[in-house]
């Protein structure tokens, strides 16, 4: 099975969404969200599989997600016949009535946060009924104290809920180059544990001054990082479902986009053969 | 395993505690609950590239205030620093609070008070759009086709007039946001025409029929006429293909 592959869109890669290297999209809902927009996100276009990636459902939190999020998340899933939808393991709120910090940070990876998480990512479950949710690896730059790793902990989220696991190659490349641990035993171990999968492909910037590799969707994918994203096909052959690169800034010539999503495709296709 | 209510009250305070110092850049507060193979530094970074984030979004959402305040960057300077984004921010919520908190802690003046109430009033005209979504994007379908169905102003009878239901009236006080022939105190009609915010100064008797036509919407014009007992058949007609050619009215 070759997973359906497509860019995150954004205005500066429209042009090229029609090219015969994609067949799927991801929709960014804060960028979607604009009440005064008439046409459907994806306009006239047709995708094989469709995403919606939300940034708020903070999932983490030891609220619940709030009620009107979800429906405006839903109404745009909808509109644009998204076949799931995806959030990061993380918090990015105290509550409901409370603050918001702007930025996902990791929970402590406690029994507590993975309780309020998989209670979370179930009603998330229920509300979004047939739409598959996926729970994405964030790139951190710090973690809070706890009692196991992130890799444990996201399985034993994924065992527990059932969600999809979107796994973000570059996140994880980025945590493991800043943090010295081995990127491809982490995805080695969390993969037997999703049943279904989406990867995310970005690149980022090594930043001298900060000593750490940036995950700012801002250069063209790396080579460790297709590396792993081959070795994460073969792993998740059979259960990776989409592909899909994000690109945030430092926006590629036509050239770059179509070069960079054909590459993607070629190796899901020499994987899907090989296997 | 099942994680009692002590344990689960310990981590609703736990992220009540971050959330909520991270938000406004106090860091020190979450020094013990940070794992210690990691940093302060690193912590402040996380903290740094949020606030600048929110920062750039506000000064874009209230860009049209650089007319009026020499020293908008430091105001938002100190709104980021001081109060907490808010949680489910979305669109233009916290450019909203931003303006409130402007307009309670600062003495602006009438025309900066303009400025204030005009994004205000474009902000709150995104909400609506947003809370009425299906009711929007109708109008919109309907003022496309609006030429054309101008012409049959007064011979159909059956043609029916709609209101945006995407407006809100509000008050220029000043000559801020205002042309030399329009004296203030002026109300102003912001609306939704396309995917664009406009606004219109109209004469007081065609305000008084708009805000009818609120009422009545959609109705005949007979209908409308009937409400408004001193307006003429044509000035009402005009008003109406007026109204329409601007996005204030549609026709179906």
């Amino acid at each position: 099975m070759v997973p359906a592959i497509g860019y995150a869109i954004r205005e500066q890669n429209r042009p090229i969404l029609d090219d015969p290297a994609i067949n799927a999209a991801e929709i960014t809902f804060e960028r979607a969200d604009d009440p005064l927009r008439l046409d459907r996100y994806i306009d006239m276009l047709d995708f094989d599989h469709v995403s919606v990636h939300a940034l708020k459902l903070s999932v983490a939190s030891p609220d619940a997600p709030g009620e009107q999020y979800m429906r405006a998340l839903k109404t745009i899933a909808e509109e644009n016949g998204a076949a799931s939808v995806s959030d990061h393991l993380g918090f990015t709120r105290d509550g409901h009535h409370g603050v918001e910090m702007g930025h996902f940070a990791p929970p402590p990876y406690t029994e507590a946060a993975l309780d309020a998480t998989c209670r979370n990512i179930g009603i998330i479950h229920d509300y979004f009924g047939d739409m598959r949710f996926f729970l994405e690896n964030i790139a951190y730059l710090f973690q809070f104290e706890g009692t196991m790793s992130e890799s444990r902990f996201l399985s034993r989220v994924l065992r527990k809920t059932g969600c999809g696991w979107l796994l973000d190659v570059t996140n994880v490349y980025a945590n493991a180059r800043n943090f010295d641990f081995d990127a491809a035993e982490f995805i080695d171990n969390v993969m037997p544990n999703a049943s279904r999968v989406q990867i995310h492909l970005a690149g980022g910037f090594y930043d001298e001054k900060a000593e750490m590799y940036i995950d700012s969707h801002s250069h063209s994918i790396p080579e460790p990082v297709w590396d792993l994203y081959r070795m994460a096909l073969e792993l998740g052959h059979g259960k990776v479902e989409a592909v899909f690169v994000e690109r945030d800034q430092n926006f590629p010539e036509e050239d770059g986009w179509r070069d960079e999503i054909r590459r993607v495709r070629r190796m899901a296709e020499e994987v899907g053969i090989a296997a | 395993m099942t994680v009692s209510v002590s344990k689960s009250q310990e981590y609703r305070d736990q992220i009540v505690r971050c959330a909520q110092s991270l938000a406004i850049a106090k860091i020190e507060t979450v020094s013990h609950d940070v794992d210690d193979r990691f940093t302060l530094d690193q912590v402040k970074m996380f903290v740094d590239g949020n606030l600048d984030k929110r920062y750039q979004k506000l000064l874009d959402q209230v860009e049209l205030l650089n007319d009026a305040f020499d020293d908008l960057e430091d105001l938002v300077v100190d709104y980021v620093k001081t109060i907490p984004l808010a949680a489910y921010d979305t669109g233009c919520s916290d450019g909203t609070r931003f303006l409130q908190w402007i307009a309670e802690t600062r003495r602006p003046s009438l025309s900066q008070t303009d400025f204030i109430n005009c994004q205000l009033c474009r902000n709150e005209i995104e909400d609506i759009a947003r809370a009425h979504r299906t009711a929007h994007v109708r109008f919109q379908e309907l003022w496309s086709t609006a030429d054309t169905l101008a012409g049959q102003l007064g011979e159909n009878p059956s043609l029916s007039i709609f209101m945006n239901p995407v407006c809100i009236w509000s008050t220029f006080q000043s000559q801020a946001l205002l042309d030399d022939d329009t004296p203030a105190p002026t109300r102003v009609l912001f609306f939704v025409a396309g995917s664009d915010i406009r606004t219109s100064v109209l004469e007081v008797s065609a305000q008084s029929l708009l805000s009818s036509l609120e009422r009545l919407t959609p109705c005949s014009l007979d209908e409308w006429l009937a409400d408004s007992p001193h307006t003429d058949r044509d000035d009402l007609m005009e008003l109406c293909r007026d109204s329409a050619e601007m996005g204030i009215i549609a026709f179906g």
